[in-house]
């Protein structure tokens, strides 16, 4: 090697070929546990492809499997936990290795959780795929729910959804070293106190913790695209009441849904900026 | 004569330069004031006892620890404001087994690692593998410490940095690979133009490749020093005295060391060696030898000195 090259700055790295690598790292990273999910998943179509051509013996019947959005709810629940695979034996104490690369370490942490998302939504397009197949290998209807089209705003739900959990797990994760035991915490301190305040008959605070989870802008709203209306039921000797019935809102979900990940952007970035000493 | 130990190395160019580094863990001082410098081209060997202070002097130039006080630079940039260009030009092997993803296999890992340094050499890559024998099939977070380790240092060397940062290399390396370890060292020193900052406990496995010394102490740099200077200045005398021998006045502050059995006595004394005999032999003794001391006497000597 010359003198010249000595002296001379070595380059870094180009941004597009540490997020490719991001992307493929993080799906050697996540490739047990989806291994993992998948054959779990196979498993179970096979177990209802076979319950369902049985039960068809019988003319009386006619199962099937339908596409519908809410096949992917349990994506949302996912999403919490992807952020705990991705940065797995990475906790802020021990992630020098990913801090000692020569990139800015904010970007570099932000890439490598986007390559989480881009992976977990992959998946769930692939779920959904699969839904689809089974579907029409049973004869199920395809996006229809009461005889209409399901509106392109609730396939679009579980998705963003999912982002939401998925942005506020990352957050925690990022920033904490016992990620459970804050998920733990923050459920356990919102009962708590909600009960505590309502124990106390301090109910205006009370209904104001209670409206992050279920309120207009609430987390709740966000995650199922749906508030709960007002709605006239018969009952069975006739009279007629009034009960409080989940219906999907889509003005309600995009407004507590922007907010949401508005709240999860912020606090992955906030981690993710964060200067850790290990 | 003088009194103190060198701490400064005059002027540069210095890879790494460091001014009144501070850094407290609590109430636990980590660094007082540490004035590190490592000339371009240099070996530069840092010893001190377990919690002197060295890895978190080597964890401040990769911004990994921030000092609450005092400036660091590596090749005259700041590590905190140019992040990513200080990295770009540094081989790290930390104290730490664990350092890289446990869950990926060891090829996986070496890939993954030179996607990040353009400067990686493919071929030196592959030769470093083989004479590592690293098993590229397994996954790291399985491999022993010596094995990890060994990745480690293919993955600082491979890139053929300007600086190297080793916080005790060959820890968990067994006798052989030790050797052999070193003996890349120096090829790799004398094949790419590097400066090498070394932290170990093991100073005599670094006595062929050091040039510089420096030594830590509570989180002070007590003495730094070219490798010459040391081999001049600080020797070990040997010499007997006459019964009822009230000492060498001269010599207060300069004695690094002293032992004795009988009426011969033994001094590491930091001086000029014509001046430290003078004032030895007018003080009765009769001097039988003035020898230089080893890398590792000198360091344990210069650890074990009082205040």
């Amino acid at each position: 090697m010359s003198t010249q090259a000595l002296h001379s700055t070595p380059p870094t790295p180009r941004w597009q070929a540490v997020a490719r690598e991001q992307f493929r790292a993080v799906g050697v990273a996540v490739r047990p546990e989806a291994t993992l999910l998948a054959v779990l998943i196979a498993t179970l179509s096979v177990l209802a492809l076979v319950a369902i051509f049985r039960a068809r013996q019988n003319p009386a019947h006619n199962p099937s499997l339908d596409l519908q959005p809410e096949m992917l709810i349990p994506a949302i629940f996912l999403a919490l936990l992807v952020p705990l695979s991705i940065w797995k034996s990475e906790e802020p104490s021990r992630r020098s290795y990913h801090w000692s690369m020569p990139v800015d370490r904010g970007v570099h942490t932000l890439t490598k959780n986007t390559s989480g998302w881009v992976w977990l939504m992959i998946a769930m397009v692939a779920f959904l795929l699969w839904g689809l197949l089974l579907a029409l290998i049973t004869g199920g209807d395809l996006g229809v729910e009461r005889g209409q089209a399901i509106p392109a705003w609730r396939w679009i739900h579980p998705f963003v959804a999912a982002t939401i959990g998925y942005l506020l797990a990352s957050a925690i994760v990022l920033a904490s070293d016992h990620p459970w035991r804050w998920f733990a915490g923050i459920v356990l301190g919102f009962v708590l106190l909600t009960n505590i305040l309502r124990a106390s008959e301090l109910n205006d605070l009370a209904r104001g913790l209670q409206s992050l989870w279920s309120g207009n802008w609430g987390l709740e709203v966000a995650l199922t695209g749906s508030t709960e209306v007002p709605t006239e039921v018969t009952r069975r000797d006739g009279t007629t009441m009034i009960r409080l019935i989940d219906r999907p809102d889509f003005h309600a979900w995009i407004r507590a849904a922007l907010l949401w990940l508005g709240i999860g952007t912020a606090g992955v970035v906030a981690a993710a900026y964060r200067h850790q000493e290990r | 004569m003088a009194s103190v130990l060198p701490t400064h190395l005059g002027d540069g160019p210095f890879a790494v330069a460091t001014q009144a580094l501070n850094k407290r863990f609590g109430r636990d001082t980590a660094l007082a004031g540490v004035d590190l410098q490592v000339p371009e081209g240099a070996v530069y060997v840092l010893v001190g006892p377990n919690g002197a202070g060295k890895t978190t002097t080597l964890r401040t130039l990769l911004d990994l620890v921030r000092a609450d006080s005092g400036t660091a630079e590596v090749f005259g940039m700041n590590p905190r404001t140019n992040g990513p260009s200080v990295r770009a030009q540094v081989g790290y092997v930390p104290e730490r087994h664990d350092w890289g993803y446990g869950w990926m296999r060891v090829g996986r890992l070496l890939e993954h690692h030179a996607t990040y340094f353009p400067t990686w050499d493919r071929d030196y890559a592959e030769r470093l593998a083989r004479a590592f024998d690293l098993r590229l099939d397994r996954k790291f977070g399985k491999l022993s410490k010596g094995q990890a380790r060994r990745v480690q240092l293919a993955m600082a060397l491979a890139h053929r940095p300007r600086l190297l940062i080793l916080d005790e290399p060959t820890d968990g390396l067994d006798p052989v690979m030790r050797d052999e370890t070193l003996g890349l060292l120096v090829e790799h020193i004398t094949e790419t133009p590097t400066t090498v900052l070394i932290s170990t406990h093991l100073v005599h496995e670094v006595d062929r490749l050091a040039d510089h010394l420096g030594v830590m102490r509570d989180g002070k740099l007590t003495a730094q020093l070219r490798r010459d200077e040391l081999h001049r200045m600080l020797r070990r005398y040997r010499a007997d005295v006459p019964e009822g021998w009230s000492g060498v006045p001269g010599l207060n502050g300069t004695v690094v060391r002293r032992s004795g059995i009988g009426r011969e006595i033994q001094w590491s004394v930091w001086g000029e060696e014509a001046e430290v005999t003078r004032h030895l032999v007018s003080a009765g003794a009769t001097v039988r030898d003035a020898a230089p001391l080893t890398l590792e006497d000198a360091a344990i000597a210069l650890l074990s000195r009082k205040d």
